[in-house]
């Protein structure tokens, strides 16, 4: 397997089903998403952090979950810009 | 008892109540995400068996599990993107398992593997039969007629993979890209080995 650029620690992996180069990873700090395969990442301000699951919703490519360890459940509905907390 | 301080008594016992219902209305851990089923069910797949929540991850059910899953440590669920019932997960004491009616009776289908644990899944998108499965330090399996055998790929990336997932990007050569998410980083290769 080659490396990617993203050396960090990642938590979970998802890619966008309506374009599958544009690739989303889950790190300590945040959701980084890349448009090229991984060749750029670029933090997306406002996403939770650490995040272990990130979920297109399959019949909304728009809306996307993301779970934390720590039972938390965060969504986006506009493609990750902005996430709200589902609970707690 | 004067009936005022009664009152306040019983409001405290339902406010009680309902933390406690609210609190066990949550999941504590979590490893995984997917959605199953015609009716879009989240599943979480966590150390104390699957979840479901049917509001878009506000609450959540523990689900009875019917069929032959010896465990409860799921680590990764994942769901055919043509079936949304056929629905396939693992864990660290449950080997692979396959439900074909969205997450709810499973049957164990691990032959072929080498061990009980298995800590990632991913389903090809575009070939939704073959899958492969991270079996930790003894590698990484794969199946091509929906779990029902595995063989053995190879060793996998040299880190702990926490997330591992097909991608379809064309990788030139007939296949689509493994992505595995490690400890060490972001590592892929061409399935088609």
């Amino acid at each position: 397997m080659d490396g990617l650029p993203t050396r960090k620690e990642v938590f979970a992996f998802a890619y966008d089903p309506k374009d599958p180069k544009h690739l989303f990873v889950g790190l300590r700090d945040g959701i980084v998403l890349s448009q090229d395969e991984g060749r750029q990442w670029a933090l997306l301000k406002q996403s939770p952090k650490g995040v272990r699951a990130i979920l297109f919703h399959p019949k909304d490519s728009g809306k996307i979950f993301a779970g934390a360890g720590d039972g938390k459940i965060f969504i986006s509905k506009d493609r990750g810009r902005t996430w709200r907390l589902q609970n707690r | 008892m004067k009936k005022r301080t009664l009152v306040w008594i019983i409001m405290g016992f339902v406010l009680a109540l309902n933390r406690g219902n609210l609190s066990a209305r949550q999941i504590e851990h979590l490893n995984a995400l997917a959605i199953a089923g015609s009716e879009g069910v989240l599943l979480a797949a966590t150390p104390k068996s699957l979840y479901e929540s049917r509001d878009e991850g506000r609450t959540w059910r523990k689900k009875v599990l019917k069929g032959n899953a010896q465990g409860n440590d799921f680590t990764t669920i994942v769901v055919d993107p043509s079936n949304p019932k056929l629905v396939y997960a693992g864990g660290r004491d449950l080997s692979v398992v396959r439900s074909s009616d969205g997450g709810v009776t499973w049957s164990e289908e691990a032959k072929g593997l080498p061990t009980k644990a298995i800590l990632a899944l991913a389903i090809d998108p575009t070939k939704p039969t073959t899958l492969h499965a991270w079996a930790g330090k003894q590698g990484m399996y794969r199946t091509k007629n929906g779990a029902k055998d595995w063989s053995r790929v190879d060793f996998g990336p040299n880190h702990e993979i926490t997330s591992l997932t097909s991608v379809p990007i064309p990788t030139g050569m007939g296949g689509i890209y493994l992505y595995a998410g490690t400890v060490g980083g972001l590592f892929r290769s061409p399935d088609c080995f």
